[in-house]
């Protein structure tokens, strides 16, 4: 049994391996067999060659050409958005009044970014003089010559007062209200345009301040008409004590007489201003279009109004009265004249302007256009196309793309030479015609490409055209490029 | 040995008859197809050629070596796509059966700044191509397609276009040579 059990191992061992090796053959000689393939062997030479047509600049819209020839850009009308350029000129010799918040926003949008104009407070100092209006003569120590208020303008000896006596009063008198209530007070001075006969006779001048009377002091009186002041800055330091102040005189000696021709307040005062006076500019307009707008997108806007201002060369002139929050549209045609063109923005009240207001601006630009369709709509002649080869071709129109074709009613596509091929129609937004049929180009002929458009709307249409050129009685054929834009 | 005398199992026995058997029978099934494969060869060499279309003249096809090469002339214009619909095709000629080939590229010289592509499209049902483009200083060499069916008694055109680079210099040239392997 040992014995037999050992002879049956030793053919497993043998069996096995042959199973193994085999099997690997197998694989091996079926791979071998599904690779074999023979082949055929071609071999072109492409040779850079001289473009066997030309495409040159026609005499309608604005044709651009590009690598000597070979392809066109044609605009018709032509529409232009020019974001503003620049906030740095001074064409009025006028520093700005105002800051920018971020003017690079106003080039950019609308975009809810916004550059916010602030008006700057500019002040000023001032001087207002206020002259008696009133005398209610409760005082009546003095002699009254004329009519009341006597003392509200320098007129002697039409009105005024006199006296000749010790401690005698004339009053009380009203002075006209200032109509202030925000402005700094940097002085008070009761003014009497007095004289006395006699040198060296002092009078004294009392300043009601809504609450009680105060003397403002004893000076002498020229013997010749003059002002003469009385400090009354401490007494009367608020617009309201300035508006209900009154006074009263009393005669200071005995000797020689006194006369008062006019008394008044001056007051020296601040105040405050905020402006708004910001130029900004274009540089490089294009100026000769049909239509141009200056636009304007406003944010939120303050209170007071904002005023736009053109320069028209010499000086500003009114466009805005005022911006609303959104678009604001104007013709600017009259003043667009130059390459330079440039505006101011302007608060709406420049003088007494106590509050700082802010305007937020989103975006400034002037829109130019020239419809297509101005005139007939015909445009004669877009490209011509020259052949250079001295050989005859076959060409044809092909669109093969497009953008915003709705807005176009009517647009014809010829190739002109004598007689009219009609290559591409456009009715109501949708091709009638893509492509155009062969139409011979002789040796060194040239050929025209003419168009008829009309559209509705303002935007910028595009048709993308292959001008194929095409080997007669073949299929070679090569294929230029042309762009229509039309505006 | 022998097997009689073994003192395995029936089923053991016939297990091992069984796979000796199936090693047999598939070993000998590759040598004959391997066998066969030879005499294909002969026949398919005979079907699979190039023929001209109608636009030869215009690319200066020439067909040579039993029609199993052929050298074309063609032009590339300056920034303009050179189409040639029709200038050189590829004929199965066997009444009865389809072959599949593929389109491999060999080699290719010329001053890659000069070409902007040059493209071979072979016209069978599912299309295959050889693009070779150039990014103005280096040329791409494109992959070997997978194969396509050549359908009985069909011609198929080779679709070329050429675009040279808007800068290109006038007179310079590429040469490119494409195999077109016929699978066996």
């Amino acid at each position: 049994m040992i014995k037999y059990r050992r002879e049956l191992r030793r053919v497993h061992r043998s069996f096995w391996g042959a199973v193994a090796l085999l099997i690997l053959l197998g694989f091996l000689l079926q791979n071998v067999a599904g690779s074999f393939y023979y082949s055929l062997v071609i071999e072109p030479i492409t040779t850079v060659s001289s473009a066997p047509v030309e495409l040159q600049a026609g005499m309608a819209g604005m044709s651009t050409i590009y690598t000597n020839g070979t392809s066109a850009l044609v605009s018709l009308g032509n529409d232009v958005i020019d974001y503003v350029d620049n906030n740095a000129s001074d064409v009025d010799n006028s520093t700005d009044v105002g800051t920018h918040s971020n003017f690079t926003a106003q080039q950019y949008g609308p975009d809810l970014v916004n550059d916010t104009l602030t008006e700057e407070n500019i002040e000023t100092n001032n001087t207002l003089w206020l002259y008696v209006n009133a005398d209610d003569e409760t005082r009546t120590g003095w002699t009254r010559v004329g009519t009341n208020p006597y003392l509200n303008a320098t007129d002697y000896p039409t009105n005024f007062v006199n006296v000749t006596g010790m401690n005698l009063q004339v009053g009380d008198f009203n002075f006209t209200d200032s109509g202030k209530s925000t402005e700094t007070i940097n002085s008070v001075e009761v003014q009497l345009y007095a004289q006395q006969s006699l040198a060296s006779k002092n009078i004294e001048i009392f300043v009601w301040d809504g609450s009680s009377w105060t003397s403002l002091g004893i000076q002498a009186i020229s013997t010749s008409w003059d002002w003469h002041n009385f400090t009354a800055t401490t007494e009367l330091d608020t617009w309201t004590k300035i508006d209900g102040a009154k006074m009263y005189i009393q005669s200071k000696a005995a000797a020689g007489i006194y006369e008062v021709d006019c008394a008044r307040l001056q007051v020296d005062y601040t105040r405050q201003n905020y402006e708004l006076d910001l130029e900004v500019q274009w540089t490089s307009v294009d100026y000769d279009e049909s239509n141009e707008f200056l636009c304007i997108y406003g944010g939120t806007m303050g209170a007071e109004n904002i005023t736009v201002d053109v320069w028209n060369g010499s000086a500003w002139e009114n466009v805005r009265s005022d911006l609303n929050s959104g678009w604001n549209n104007v013709s600017v045609t009259s003043y667009l004249t130059a390459s330079n063109f440039t505006i101011r923005f302007k608060g709406g009240d420049e003088t007494g302007d106590t509050t700082q207001h802010t305007w937020d601006i989103d975006t400034t630009l002037l829109h130019v256009w020239t419809e297509a369709e101005s005139g007939s709509g015909d445009f004669n002649y877009v490209l011509n196309m020259t052949e250079k080869h001295n050989s005859n071709w076959k060409v044809r129109l092909k669109a093969y793309d497009n953008s915003s074709l709705s807005r176009i009613d009517n647009c014809y596509i010829y190739i002109y030479d004598g007689s009219n091929s009609t290559q591409i129609i456009i009715l109501n937004g949708a091709y009638n015609q893509q492509t155009g049929p062969w139409y011979d180009l002789n040796a060194s002929d040239t050929e025209y490409i003419w168009m008829h458009v009309e559209t509705s709307g303002a935007g910028t249409s595009t048709v993308y055209v292959y001008l194929e050129i095409r080997v007669p009685n073949k299929t070679v054929y090569a294929r230029y490029i042309i762009t229509f834009e039309i505006n | 040995m022998n097997l009689k005398v073994l003192p395995a199992k029936k089923s053991m026995k016939f297990l091992a008859l069984l796979l000796t058997s199936l090693l047999i029978a598939s070993v000998s099934a590759a040598v004959y197809y391997s066998l066969d494969m030879t005499s294909t060869i002969t026949v398919a060499a005979n079907d699979i050629y190039f023929t001209l279309g109608p636009d030869n003249a215009t690319a200066s096809v020439s067909i040579f070596n039993d029609n199993k090469s052929a050298t074309l002339g063609l032009s590339a214009y300056k920034n303009i796509t050179m189409t040639y619909d029709d200038a050189i095709r590829v004929r199965n000629n066997n009444t009865g059966s389809s072959h599949n080939v593929r389109l491999r590229s060999v080699s290719l010289t010329g001053n890659a700044a000069n070409f902007i592509y040059i493209n071979f499209t072979l016209q069978t049902s599912t299309k295959v191509s050889l693009n070779y483009t150039s990014d103005g200083s280096s040329w791409t060499t494109p992959s070997t397609t997978s194969f396509v069916s050549l359908s009985a008694s069909t011609e198929y055109a080779i679709v070329i276009e050429t675009k040279a680079n808007a800068t290109a210099t006038t007179g310079q040239s590429a040469t490119i040579e494409i195999a077109i392997d016929v699978e066996l």
